[in-house]
């Protein structure tokens, strides 16, 4: 059986949330099984929220994550939240604009830093580093495909569209580079 | 009248005290109805519990929904908007309307469906033994409060006004000729309506202030009648200057 | 002045309550009406028309006497007939029933949250009315709701608090829609007095309680299952409850479809309990091509709160349709006329809520079965809860331990019988719950085996490693 665990974490208003539901419609697309736990308190913004997502060939019965394979930190809160926990078969991601990766890394987990608020500026919308992200989480995992997620992220309005496509690809490009090696 | 209007309109005679301001508000209700005309077979008519709540459940030839302490308005809400084809008129008392479910009035004068709101105010909790209300005159005499009462009033008429009611009325029972016309006109409006009708209760109200109020004579009711009517006056009246500060009575409509 | 009208006036002394009233004697500005000189059996000595060819005509007693006692009628015209009014307009007749729909959504798979999937099944089940007023973690049926009522002829209201939102839903059901409200913690606190008045009157109607971590405020966003109990217990008086619990996307909405059924079939409330993990999650579901759908009986003339059946349910009539409909939380009649003083009547309408519920135990009770045959020890679970608990039983049987599991679809009224039969084919039934055991202690009732509680109440899903340390060890560290 197939089977992927994305663990999504950051503060309300980066869009973790956003980017775990096209994370999970693009999954749907490509026939898979997905269930998405999210995760928040009661303050709309700035509070640390994260998003627990199974991907699986078969019927989900539990939702949430308890192994993550690919661990995305969006904030430093975030990131030292969820580090300690992480083992040494999680991919952890953090864009490395808003996370200072710790000195001491108790965790063994494998670290790619992802430059998303750059690559996402260049793309002509600072928002969307959550979907160069997400195109990092791509890379990461054969059960999630990037024509898929380009197929999810075109829907929009055009010219958002462009620039989210645009921020994916290059997230998934840069993440590529570093799993390769 | 008497005979035809108990005969089209309501099921049983009431249970109410002798003399109970109440079952005169029914009695000019009712004649309001024979001459609008209003069809009780497209009328459902909201109450809640009290003895003003008691006036159309289980009175009136009508659908009538006698529901929770204070939350006759948000049922009617209920009813009118999922069938509009109804008249919706809700029937309660003081402490049902203004002081439990004040809430609810207010908001539905915001809202402003065109719902139909009597509060008989005989300002107190009368069927659970005459406690304060929301109404009930500050210094005056209740079950709950022996010295007078401390608090201050609501008005009414400035609560609706407030919340947004573009027609709010005053009558009191002891002017039952245009208590009828105004609850004519309460129902002939085509929005949120709401009237404060001034009823008396002698037993509870009465028999405590008596002694204040100087009620006398073998008919205590009819002495409060007396009163009451000399505490009102029409509201052009008071428009200018109100130097004995009698109580308001008519119809305010919104500017729109 | 010369009198070209003559009057005549009745005062039914059967009416007229006497001395302590006597208003039309003081107002008589004629002297036509005196004081009374029998008393009557009722102990009331009534007022008496003493000079009938003294009045005016001016009415005065006739519009202020509070007993409709009074009635002038000018003899110089024809007399004054009452017109039939206390005819019954008939209702459009509706034997109700089940039918086929074709449903609201496209057939086939769809991805969206629990919240509006449940929003989605009432109004695949003909849901027409929502009332409702904002709180996490059930906003979004409400949002959603917002949106598709309109789109489908239905009403939508936002009102001023839960008590208002759950008068309204009833209300509209006497109107003939079929009504929902949902909610969280603090707010189906507040709906429990009208909650009571909807099984008094057996008003159907659908309440979703999304559960969320308690007491009081608690924990907005975070699940839990502290509201098992309330849902029965939490309005007074003590009545039968249907209460569904969904464990899935696809339950949220297949279960709010069977609760409208369920509030129809059975004229009662029906509590949907789901919690903030099935109402926030996401995941795919299954729309059939049909939908079956029950609708409650509309028949003129039959008493609206009465059977001949013990555990029967009445046909119940729209406003409106001139039936004169009398419904109250009071003590009622078959025709809902209040008895408040009769035990006979109150006993009979109480025997008879709870009976309709009781006796249609084997139609109401919903289950699912997992590795039931060998199994020598069965887990109980509910919810969001019961995930955790398959995927811990599936450990624990690559680990060999011959366990099995039983999910409750539906919690009330509780499967007692079910629960037993398992408990005595079984060594142990064990019961992970995130509150502190209430539907352990209702199993325990019921089973003759020991039963365990695996309680975590720290506002996250139950912790599926909790349980299966539980089934491997046979023990369990509280909830910190």
């Amino acid at each position: 059986m197939q089977k992927a665990e994305v663990l999504l974490a950051g503060l309300g208003g980066q869009g973790v949330q956003l980017a775990s539901d096209i994370l999970a419609e693009a999954c749907t697309l490509a026939g898979r099984r997905v269930s998405v736990l999210p995760s928040y308190g009661a303050e709309a913004r700035g509070t640390l929220i994260r998003a627990e997502l199974v991907i699986s060939d078969e019927e989900i019965i539990y939702p949430g994550v308890l192994e993550p394979d690919i661990f995305v930190g969006f904030s430093q809160e975030a990131y030292d939240y969820f580090l300690p926990a992480l083992t040494g078969d999680t991919a952890v991601f953090y864009d490395s604009a808003s996370v200072t990766p710790s000195a001491s890394e108790p965790s063994a987990a494998k670290q790619y830093p992802i430059a998303a608020m750059e690559v996402a500026a260049n793309a002509g919308n600072p928002k969307a580093a959550n979907m160069a992200m997400l195109g990092a989480v791509a890379a990461a995992s054969e059960l999630v495909p990037k024509d898929a997620l380009e197929k999810v992220l075109s829907r929009g309005p055009k010219e958002r569209a462009k620039t989210s496509v645009m921020a994916m690809g290059k997230g998934y490009e840069l993440a590529m580079q570093q799993l390769g090696t | 009248m008497g005979r035809v209007l108990r005969e089209k309109y309501t099921r049983q005679p009431t249970p109410f005290c002798p003399g109970c301001g109440h079952g005169i508000f029914l009695n000019a209700f009712l004649h309001a109805v024979d001459e609008l005309g209003l069809d009780f077979d497209k009328t459902v008519f909201v109450s809640g519990i009290g003895c003003g709540a008691w006036v159309p459940s289980p009175h009136f030839q009508a659908d009538t929904l006698h529901v929770t302490h204070g939350r006759a308005v948000a049922f009617a809400t209920g009813v009118k908007t999922a069938n509009p084809d109804l008249n919706v008129i809700v029937i309660g008392g003081d402490g049902d309307i203004a002081t439990i479910g004040g809430n609810h009035l207010i908001h539905a004068a915001r809202r402003n469906l065109p719902l139909k709101v009597f509060c008989l105010n005989n300002f107190l909790y009368g069927m659970t033994g005459g406690q304060v209300s929301a109404t009930t005159p500050q210094g005056d005499i209740t079950s709950t409060t022996r010295q007078g009462n401390p608090e201050r009033p609501f008005d009414l008429v400035d609560l609706a006004r407030g919340a947004g009611a573009p027609y709010v009325a005053r009558f009191p029972v002891s002017q039952p000729r245009k208590l009828k016309r105004g609850i004519i006109n309460a129902l002939s409006f085509d929005q949120f309506a709401f009237m404060d009708v001034l009823s008396l209760c002698p037993t509870q109200y009465g028999r405590a202030n008596r002694a204040k109020r100087g009620y006398e004579g073998p008919s205590m009711i009819w002495s409060m009648l007396e009163h009451q009517k000399g505490t009102v006056a029409p509201r052009e009246k008071l428009d200018s200057e109100n130097p004995e500060g009698k109580i308001p009575i008519g119809e305010w409509y919104a500017e729109s | 002045m010369p009198r070209n009208k003559t009057f005549a006036v009745t005062l039914d002394q059967d009416l007229c309550k006497g001395s302590d009233c006597y208003i039309c004697v003081n107002a008589c500005p004629k002297g036509v009406l005196a004081e009374g000189e029998r008393i009557t059996s009722k102990g009331l000595r009534p007022a008496q028309v003493k000079d009938p060819d003294a009045c005016t005509g001016c009415r005065i007693c006739e519009t202020l006497c509070p007993d409709l006692a009074i009635t002038i009628s000018d003899t110089s015209q024809a007399a004054t007939t009452v017109p039939a009014v206390g005819r019954r307009q008939p209702a459009s007749p509706s034997s109700g029933g089940w039918t086929t729909s074709p449903g609201a959504l496209k057939p086939g798979p769809h991805y969206m949250m629990g919240d509006d999937a449940c929003a989605e099944g009432a109004i695949a089940a003909g849901c027409a009315f929502y009332a409702g007023y904002p709180i996490t973690p059930a906003s979004e049926i409400m949002l959603r709701m917002a949106t598709r009522l309109p789109e489908t002829g239905g009403v939508f209201v936002q009102m001023e608090d839960e008590i208002a939102s759950m008068a309204a839903v009833i209300g509209a059901s006497w109107s003939g829609l079929k009504g929902m409200t949902a909610t969280a913690g603090p707010g189906f606190s507040l709906m429990m007095e009208n909650i009571g008045y909807a099984c008094m009157t057996e008003t159907p109607c659908v309440v979703v309680d999304i559960q969320r971590a308690g007491p009081s405020t608690g924990q907005a966003s975070r699940p839990a299952s502290g509201d098992i109990m309330q849902a029965k217990w939490g309005t007074h008086g003590g009545v039968e409850i249907i209460a569904l619990v969904p464990w899935s996307v696809q339950e949220m909405y297949d279960l709010t479809i069977r609760a409208f059924n369920l509030s129809e079939r059975f004229r009662v409330p029906v509590i949907l309990l789901g919690d903030a993990i099935v109402g926030h999650l996401r995941e795919s579901f299954h729309v059939e091509e049909t939908v079956e759908l029950f609708d409650r009986a509309k028949v003129p003339g039959a008493p609206p709160f009465g059977t001949e059946e013990e555990a029967g349910v009445p046909p119940m009539p729209a406003f409106g349709q001139g039936e004169r409909l009398l419904i109250t939380g009071s003590t009622h009649n078959e025709f809902g006329i209040r008895k408040t003083a009769d035990p006979e009547v109150q006993q009979r309408l109480v025997r008879r809520l709870s009976r309709k519920i009781v006796a249609h135990l084997d139609e109401i009770t919903d289950y699912e079965l997992y590795y039931e045959d060998d199994a020598q020890r069965m887990v109980i679970a509910y919810g969001s809860t019961a995930r955790s608990a398959l995927w811990a039983v599936k450990r624990a049987r690559d680990h060999g331990e011959k366990v099995g599991m039983l999910r409750l679809k539906s919690i009330w009224p509780f499967p007692g019988e079910v629960i037993r039969q398992w408990g005595d084919a079984c060594q142990e039934l064990i019961v992970p719950e995130t509150n502190l055991g209430q539907v352990s202690q209702l199993v325990q009732q019921h089973a003759t085996t020991p039963v365990s509680l695996v309680s975590q109440t720290n506002g996250e899903i139950m912790d599926p490693r909790r349980v299966t340390d539980f089934l491997l060890d046979g023990r369990t560290k509280l909830a910190s």
